[in-house]
C-alpha cells in the first residue's frame, strides 16, 4: 500500500488507492484452496465408483478388456512428460531465463494437446467397436470420468496459454501465475494418474 | 432539516431501521439479504414440503406416479405456491451480482454482467418455474390420464437439470471476470472456487441420458455429490457478496450522495 505522502505525489485518487489496497490484501493467490477442494471432489467420484466396481465386479472386470492399455501409457506418458517440461519452464522462468521458459510453457501446452487428440482418438475406436456411455455401469464411469478430467485439460490448457503470453510480456511476468498454473497442470496430471491405475491397471 | 444523523441504536429493529433509513448502500443490503431468504425458502419448498428433493427414483412406472402425485398433490401445490412468490428475491440477487460485476475492473464489464443476468434468468426459468408449472399442474388433477402425468413427471426433472447449462454458463463468468478483475472485488481463490461449481453444473448432463445408477438424476454422483457441492459454494458465495458489498463503493447518484454528505457532516442545511 502507498503511503499518503508517496499517495499524493502519484496524483493518485481515493479510488485508486483503496483499488491497491485491495490488490495487496489478495497476495495469497488461492490455487491451493482450489486444489484440495477439487481433489476432495474427485476422492468422492473414485469412491462411489469403487463402490460400484465392488458391486458389479464381474461386469467392471469385462468391460475393463474393452480399454486399450497402449492408449492407456501412451497417455500417460503424454502427461507426464508435459508435467516434467512445466517443471523445466518454472525453473527456467525462475533463473531468468524467459525464452526458455516460453518454448518449455509451449512444448507443455503441446503435449497437452498431444493426449486431447489421443484422448478424443482412443473414444472414437472405442465408440466404434460398440463400447459407449449406456453399454454398462463401468462405461458410464469410464466416459465420464475421463470427460471431466479432459475438461480440466482444457482448463490447464488456458491457464497455459495465459501464462505463455505472460512470459511473452516483460510487463506482465508474475512468477504466482506461473506457480498457479503449474500447480494446477500438476494435479491434473496425478488426477489421470489415479484414472489410469482405477481403470486400465486394475483389471 | 439539518445534516446530523443520530447514532446507530443498538437495538435489532432500530438498528435495520437507522440502516434503511441512513445507510447509502441501504438498498444492495436489502438485495443481499434476498439471498440466503430465497435460498433458505428454495431449500425448505423443494426438500420438505413439495417432496421433489431428493428427487423420487426415475425409473418409477405409471401407478408410482400417479402415487406419487395423489399423496404429495396438496403439498406440492402448496410448495410452490409459496416458492413462485419468493423467487421474486431472485430477481434482487441477481441483479446484485450482475451490478457487482459491472463494478469490476475488466474489459467490456457491462457485457459480462447482463450475460451473467440472462444466464440467471435461463436457469431460473427451466429450473424453477418449468419444474414449479409442471410438478403442480399435475398435482391439481391426479386423476389424468396416467401417460399425461407420466409426461409432467418426467419434464419436472429434465427441465430442473436443464438449469445446469445456465448455471454452467454463469459460473464460466464468475470464473473469469473474478480471475480478471484487476479492483480485485473478490478474492482470488473465490473465482477459482467457481471452477467447481462449473464442473458440477457439467456433470448433470448424464441425467437426461440413463434413468439408473450414480448418473441418474437421483444418482450419487449427479444429485447427492453435487448437490453438496454447489451448497457449500453457495454459504461460501454468499459469505463473498456479503464482503463484495461491504467493500463496494456506493452508486453515484444525488439520492446517495446526499445521504453519504449528511453521514459525514457535509450536508449543508436544507433551505426551509
Amino acid at each position: 500500500m502507498a503511503s499518503p505522502d508517496i499517495a499524493a505525489s502519484l496524483g493518485l485518487t481515493a479510488q485508486e488507492i483503496d483499488k491497491a489496497e485491495r490488490h495487496e490484501a489478495n497476495l495469497v493467490d488461492g490455487i491451493w484452496i482450489f486444489i484440495v477442494g477439487d481433489l476432495f471432489i474427485f476422492a468422492s467420484y473414485f469412491v462411489t465408483y469403487a463402490l460400484w466396481r465392488n458391486w458389479e465386479h464381474g461386469i467392471f472386470l469385462a468391460a475393463q478388456q474393452h480399454l486399450s492399455l497402449g492408449f492407456g501409457l501412451f497417455n500417460t506418458m503424454a502427461l507426464l512428460v508435459s508435467s516434467w517440461t512445466l517443471a523445466a519452464a518454472l525453473k527456467a522462468m525462475r533463473a531468468g531465463d524467459f525464452d526458455a521458459a516460453g518454448w518449455l510453457t509451449l512444448a507443455t501446452m503441446g503435449f497437452g494437446l498431444v493426449f486431447v487428440v489421443s484422448k478424443i482418438t482412443e473414444w472414437s475406436v472405442e465408440v466404434s467397436h460398440g463400447f459407449v456411455f449406456t453399454s454398462n455401469m463401468f462405461s458410464q464411469f469410464y466416459f465420464w470420468t475421463t470427460g471431466v478430467h479432459i475438461l480440466h485439460v482444457f482448463f490447464g490448457l488456458l491457464a497455459l496459454f495465459r501464462l505463455y503470453l505472460e512470459v511473452k510480456d516483460p510487463a506482465c511476468r508474475n512468477l504466482a501465475t506461473a506457480e498457479s498454473a503449474a500447480a494446477f497442470w500438476h494435479m491434473v496430471d496425478l488426477l489421470w494418474l489415479v484414472i489410469f491405475a482405477l481403470m486400465y491397471l486394475m483389471r | 432539516m439539518t445534516g446530523a444523523v443520530p447514532p446507530i441504536p443498538s437495538g435489532w429493529f432500530a438498528k435495520m431501521a437507522w440502516h434503511l433509513r441512513h445507510n447509502p448502500k441501504a438498498d444492495l443490503w436489502v438485495a443481499w439479504f434476498s439471498i440466503p431468504i430465497a435460498y433458505n425458502i428454495m431449500g425448505i419448498v423443494y426438500f420438505t414440503i413439495t417432496h421433489m428433493m431428493p428427487p423420487p427414483d426415475a425409473t418409477k412406472n405409471h401407478a408410482q406416479i400417479v402415487e406419487f402425485f395423489t399423496k404429495f398433490g396438496f403439498e406440492i401445490r402448496l410448495g410452490f405456491g409459496i416458492m413462485l412468490v419468493s423467487l421474486a428475491f431472485l430477481v434482487w440477487a441477481n441483479d446484485l451480482i450482475g451490478w457487482l460485476i459491472m463494478k469490476m475492473d475488466i474489459p467490456h464489464v457491462k457485457a459480462w454482467g447482463y450475460a451473467y443476468m440472462i444466464a440467471m434468468c435461463g436457469g431460473g426459468f427451466t429450473g424453477a418455474y418449468m419444474s414449479a408449472f409442471t410438478m403442480s399442474v399435475a398435482s391439481m388433477r391426479p386423476d389424468r390420464d396416467p401417460a399425461m402425468l407420466e409426461v409432467l413427471y418426467d419434464l419436472t426433472y429434465i427441465s430442473f437439470d436443464g438449469t445446469m447449462g445456465f448455471f454452467l454458463f454463469g459460473s464460466l463468468i464468475w470464473t473469469y471476470t473474478i480471475l480478471a478483475d484487476k479492483s480485485r472485488l473478490f478474492p482470488k481463490w473465490f473465482g477459482y472456487t467457481c471452477i467447481w461449481n462449473f464442473t458440477t453444473e457439467f456433470l448433470v448432463s448424464p441425467a437426461v441420458i440413463v434413468h439408473s445408477g450414480p448418473f441418474s438424476w437421483n444418482g450419487t454422483i449427479a444429485f447427492w455429490i453435487d448437490t453438496v457441492v454447489y451448497i457449500l459454494w453457495q454459504i461460501v458465495y454468499v459469505f463473498m457478496l456479503y464482503y463484495a458489498v461491504k467493500r463496494v463503493d456506493p452508486p453515484q447518484d444525488r439520492f446517495r450522495l446526499k445521504r453519504i454528505a449528511r453521514l459525514t457532516g457535509q450536508l449543508t442545511p436544507h433551505p426551509a
